[in-house]
């Protein structure tokens, strides 16, 4: 394949600026800082012309799929016409509009509210088959430790188990010591895969920006 | 510096002489072979790549999907149905399409690229795991590969992919995210293994000498929380 | 011209060629034109041969004719030297048995002659084994011979002579017992000198007759003498050709008519000279007493004895070789004038007669019978025996089993067949039906079910209105909305209030700490999926700010932060009754994007980032937030989110900048185990925490101020009860089902 012209430069940007960054957290000399507010700057603007962008996708995707008349055409034309609506709405009257607020509370806040809903009936319906999906002695721990940290977040009608409840209680214990433990075990692992990842894309190895 | 350090001088070693084998990780195992099938049966590829921003330390997450993209896409070039990627999040989506761009002119097939492969369905959360929803039902997808920053909302996707049959691998670097995939997914990666994935997809060879690397790390923290302990223990801290 | 076939190589050659093209093997034999009075003899080829032929009779020459053609073989015939031999044997014992038992008295034809014993008493006439026939003159004249004769047997010997078989460059003669057993004329050298043509020959009989060949016209007088018709059917097809071109002697079918009546056997007919090879009496056994052989009845007896060398004057069993056979030449080499004249050599009537016995046993009569004849001693003594001369029959005692079935029935010392093949049996008839086991029939089907089947349209079976997946979902669901709603609306049952939480309390005092009118940076950063869970948990603490007059900044890093923070902000003053108000009491500044790079810059440049607020009026000129360059600056910062990641992140990265400022937390249940660690007394970098609805509902009891989260306390226990007791319901009978089926799968195994 014919190297690129931009290639090398977009991952030679993309290592200066990282090390620039990362020398900054480093050395505090004001140079490095300067930069690097600079820097955290230029990011702040990207990200919101990046949202902007992918709400421009989004309206392309869905208008291509209405103009098509793929499957879900009709959801396709709810999200445009919601789309527009509220983008008039809310740069016509402002985000603190009444009528913004109508849109929020009445539209957003009940789809979002509902599907936390579907949401909780899912984990539970998941909860209860997982015996059914898979029968070994973790899935029978995991689903112990879920029923003894739900019991004893709440006394049952007003029935405090005694050894369950409590802050001396088994639950307390297991959130203190082998949930926490095996959290900061976990967050070690996955800080230190970031720390790889990180690294590999200031090496030029990994290449998200398609170079 | 010491990573780099491990990490450069592992990668140099590997160039030259083959390294330890990896230990056999059953998801990565059966990816191989739901990707070859789904590409047989002409049916679409799904990545949803979570709504990790990549300025924030959710993005480590969000590369690891992005490269597992990537190579899932020069397979499945070939497709009928050309693989789509979701994201939660703009800049996410931007970094997506980028990818599966530079992956098709790898392959030679760069006319093929179409710009709503990658695309963003939502931006808060619910709303994206209902629009990564609707790519699984509506364009008949036959793998839901889910590697990135993912919420509570992740087993709304793992269960639309469960009821419409299709396989599924699925990935977070959130704890929430992995216990509600223990028990809602077919294949999930546990802590760490996420990471993992351009090593067992052989990415690299700084893929895999990163994951050596973390190992040795991984020892050596270990080390220090023993003595550290034993410090504390004596007294002296 | 006529080509010949060479006897070795079997290729046709000229017929000119003496010696074969190919192989150098010689075609035509040597033929030594005998004469008493001459000096030197001369050994010639056939060809020479005929054309010094003169006084020869034709019948005789016509014999000789047949004799060489089916030796020499012709294009015809496709001759080989092996076959050549017997069949020349055939031909010649046959005739010549005939011409014996033309002479022979039937009372003394189950004798045996035996020829060794008539050499040893050196005068036919003495042997009482013979009939008493008159012994013609010629035979006498051949006995009265001298011993010494001048032939040279070196000359004559095997050493010379080379059967037409052998290479000429060969000193090793491979004498073939055939050969020697032919009843060359040089066998009756001394009696053909006796014979003289008969005068009635036909016409085509060659009238040139020498007076070397004075031997014929000494044998048509013998013939005279005897005055018998030969029984012209018993001579063989040689002489049947000149029964059809002249007319027979009268001493040839006198000859014809001699019957043999005994059977030879091994013991018998093998003459002592030819006994001495063990060897060669095996093989000539084996060929010559086989049942159904041509040749049983056709052996002569003299030639069953083992050959002895050329040399010898005596034989092994020291008989002494007859006078008339004395002097004569070796054999193999054929003298036209010493052949048999027109009287039948007595010797050869004294030959005892055999039985003969056909293929099935039954005794042929004289007219049917072949004649056997032996060789006299004299040509037995001159046979080269060294290479054969071992002292032991080549025949075994296994190979005198004589062949009873198959094709090699009369044979002897054939390979024994097994009892299944040379029994003769029907041909078996094998089934032509594919011989398959029970398996591969079952597999075979199988196949054949499953390629019918591909055909075959399948039945569709429709779609169960309600799929057991639903079924269990829409169950949940039914059982979680009452277990919810029930205690809302009716109000019953009423859960006790919930137990006291510390970090709630550390929160609480935390607020109560602060001055009148302080700045508060308020970040809301949870979505609207869980507004429900976090307007209730935090409304108690926004009430309690409020009711401090704290001026309120909020900042969110997510899009929907800014509208979820002024309904908030609406909530709060609805239900704790205050009145709020944007940019009197509160400053909106929107979303900040950017996650952690918004934080960081948030918490180094607050006046850069965010110079409007929602109402795009410049946000920190007035009075409330003049004081504020950095978010340190603010009296407390209080961060509501749902999740943790964004929780860690305030922590770990804005919570350095805050110095001593109090950073406080009001999350969903679900953050609360990953931000517990930093509230702990080793870490304090939070310094109050409201987890979830029990916290909120903690909080107002704490400010006895019953809230959102007092109305959804029951539910929410209520809901609990009835998740556990689904979990645990449906789990137990799940895992019940599992324990089962893998009991059986294990039973199985076991009794596979």
């Amino acid at each position: 394949m014919k190297p690129r012209i931009r290639d090398p430069f977009s991952a030679s940007l993309a290592i200066a600026s990282g090390l620039i960054v990362l020398l900054g957290y480093f050395l505090d000399t004001p140079l490095l800082m300067s930069i690097r507010q600079i820097f955290i700057q230029w990011s702040i603007i990207l990200m919101a012309f990046a949202l902007m962008i992918g709400v421009t996708n989004l309206a392309i995707v869905h208008w291509r799929k209405l103009t098509l008349g793929s499957i879900g055409a009709m959801y396709s034309a709810v999200i445009l016409f919601s789309l527009i609506i509220t983008i008039g709405v809310v740069g016509y009257f402002g985000p603190l509009s009444s009528f913004s607020n109508q849109i929020y509370s009445s539209v957003l806040l009940p789809i979002e509210s509902s599907l936390m809903a579907i949401l909780t009936v899912s984990m539970v319906y998941a909860l209860a088959r997982l015996l059914r999906r898979k029968f070994n002695l973790f899935s029978i721990i995991f689903l112990a430790t879920v029923i003894i940290v739900l019991a004893g977040a709440v006394p049952l009608m007003g029935i405090e188990i005694p050894g369950l409840h409590g802050v001396e209680g088994l639950r307390s214990m297991m959130l203190r010591l082998p949930a926490l433990a095996g959290v900061r075990g976990i967050l070690l692992g996955v800080a230190l895969g970031s720390v790889a990842a990180g690294l590999r894309v200031l090496l030029s190895s990994d290449r998200p920006y398609g170079g | 510096m010491v990573f780099f350090f491990l990490m450069s001088g592992i990668a140099l070693y590997g160039n030259k002489r083959p390294l330890p084998p990896l230990r056999s990780i059953n998801p990565f195992t059966k990816l191989g072979k739901s990707i070859g099938i789904s590409v047989e049966a002409g049916k679409r590829i799904h990545l949803a790549l979570g709504r990790g921003l990549i300025t924030s330390v959710n993005a480590a997450s969000s590369y690891i999907g992005l490269n597992v993209m990537q190579r899932i896409a020069r397979v499945a070039t070939v497709s009928d149905r050309p693989p789509v990627a979701t994201s939660g999040d703009a800049s996410l989506s931007l970094l997506s399409q980028d990818s599966l761009k530079s992956a098709y002119r790898s392959m030679g097939v760069q006319s093929q690229f179409n710009l709503s492969s990658g695309r963003l369905t939502g931006v808060t959360p619910f709303s994206y795991a209902v629009g990564a929803i609707s790519v699984i039902n509506d364009e008949e997808s036959a793998i839901d590969v889910m590697l990135g920053n993912f919420g509570s909302e992740v087993v709304l996707i793992a269960d639309a992919s469960e009821r419409n049959g299709n396989a599924s691998l699925a990935g977070s670097d959130q704890l929430l995210a992995q216990a509600v995939l223990y028990a809602s997914s077919e294949d999930t990666l546990i802590g760490e293994e996420m990471f993992a994935a351009g090593a067992y997809l052989k990415s690299g060879v700084l893929h895999r000498a990163s994951l050596y690397a973390q190992d040795t790390m991984r020892w050596l923290i270990i080390l220090g929380i023993l003595i550290g302990v034993l410090l504390k223990l004596m007294g002296i801290l | 011209m006529s080509d010949i076939r060479c006897p070795m190589c079997g290729k046709t050659n000229p017929e000119q060629e003496e010696i074969c093209q190919f192989c150098q093997a010689r075609i035509k034999p040597l033929l030594v034109n005998y004469d008493e009075n001459e000096s030197d003899q001369s050994i010639k080829s056939e060809d020479e041969f005929e054309a010094t032929d003169s006084g020869i009779p034709d019948w005789l020459r016509n014999l000789r004719q047949d004799e060489s053609r089916e030796l020499f073989g012709n294009e015809d015939q496709g001759f080989s030297a092996e076959k050549n031999s017997s069949t020349d044997f055939d031909e010649n014992q046959t005739w010549l048995s005939d011409l014996r038992s033309d002479q022979r008295d039937e009372s003394d034809e189950s004798e045996e002659y035996d020829f060794s014993s008539s050499g040893e008493e050196g005068n036919i006439e003495d042997d009482d084994s013979f009939p008493d026939q008159e012994i013609p003159e010629w035979l006498k004249n051949i006995r009265s011979q001298p011993a010494d004769s001048e032939i040279d047997d070196q000359k004559f010997g095997a050493e010379t002579y080379q059967p037409p078989f052998v290479e000429s460059e060969s000193d090793e003669v491979v004498p073939n017992q055939q050969d020697h057993f032919l009843p060359e004329a040089s066998s009756f050298t001394s009696i053909s000198d006796r014979y003289e043509p008969k005068q009635d020959v036909s016409d085509d009989v060659d009238e040139k007759i020498d007076d070397e060949y004075d031997w014929v016209s000494e044998f048509v007088e013998l013939e005279k003498e005897n005055d018998k018709q030969p029984d012209m059917q018993s001579f063989p097809g040689s002489l049947e050709k000149i029964e059809d071109s002249q007319e027979i002697p009268d001493w040839l079918a006198d000859l014809a008519s001699y019957n043999e009546t005994d059977t030879p056997h091994k013991e018998d007919v093998i003459p002592e000279w030819l006994s001495g090879d063990q060897l060669i009496n095996e093989q000539v056994s084996e060929v010559f007493y086989s049942p159904g052989n041509d040749y049983q009845e056709q052996t002569p007896e003299w030639s069953d004895e083992p050959l002895q060398s050329p040399g010898a004057e005596e034989s092994e069993t020291d008989e002494p070789i007859p006078e008339f056979f004395q002097g004569t030449i070796p054999p193999f080499t054929v003298d036209i004038e010493n052949f048999i004249g027109d009287e039948f050599p007595e010797w050869l009537d004294s030959a005892p007669a055999h039985a003969v016995q056909d293929i099935d046993g039954s005794v042929l009569e004289d007219d049917a019978r072949i004649q056997r004849g032996d060789l006299p001693d004299w040509l037995q003594a001159m046979r080269p025996v060294e290479t054969i001369s071992s002292g032991h029959s080549i025949v075994t005692e296994q190979d005198n089993r004589i062949e009873s079935a198959g094709p090699l029935i009369g044979m002897q010392g054939a390979l024994p067949a097994e009892p299944d093949i040379a029994r003769a049996k029907k041909t078996p008839v094998y089934s032509s039906r594919l011989q398959v086991s029970e398996k591969h029939q079952l597999q075979a089907n199988l196949i054949e079910q499953i390629i019918k089947s591909e055909g075959e349209p399948v039945a569709m079976h429709g779609k169960p209105i309600l799929a057991t997946q639903q079924f269990l979902r829409i169950a949940i669901f039914t059982c979680l909305f009452l277990a919810l709603l029930v205690p809302m609306v009716l109000g019953i049952p009423k859960a006790p209030p919930n137990q006291f939480s510390p970090e709630a309390f550390m929160l609480s005092r935390l607020i109560n700490q602060l001055p009148g009118n302080a700045p508060v940076l308020l970040a809301v950063d949870y979505s609207a999926s869980l507004s429900g869970e976090l307007d209730a948990a935090s409304l108690p603490v926004i009430d309690q700010l409020m009711i401090k007059g704290a001026n309120l900044t909020i900042v969110s890093t997510i899009p929907t932060g800014p509208m979820q923070a002024e309904r908030l902000i609406q909530l709060a003053n609805q239900v704790g009754g205050h009145k709020y108000q944007m940019s009197i009491q509160y400053d909106n500044l929107g979303y900040l994007p950017g996650g952690v790079t918004g934080l960081l810059g948030m918490a180094e440049l607050p006046r850069q980032l965010f110079p409007y607020n929602l109402l795009g009026e410049l946000a920190w000129q007035d009075s409330r937030l003049s004081g504020i360059y950095r978010l340190a600056d603010f009296s407390m910062i209080l961060v509501l989110t749902d999740d943790p990641e964004t929780a860690r992140t305030w922590i770990e990265q804005v919570q350095p900048e805050l110095g001593d400022t109090p950073l406080g937390f009001v999350v969903a249940a679900q953050v609360e185990p990953v931000i517990a660690p930093y509230l702990a007394d080793s870490a304090k970098q939070i310094q109050g925490l409201v987890s979830g609805l029990s916290g909120g509902y903690s909080y107002e009891i704490l400010m006895v101020r019953p809230g959102i989260a007092s109305n959804y306390w029951s539910s929410y226990s209520v809901g609990v009860l009835v998740v556990l007791i689904l979990v645990i319901g449906i789990s137990l009978f799940n895992g019940g089902i599992q324990l089962i089926n893998q009991t059986r799968k294990m039973g199985h195994k076991e009794q596979s």
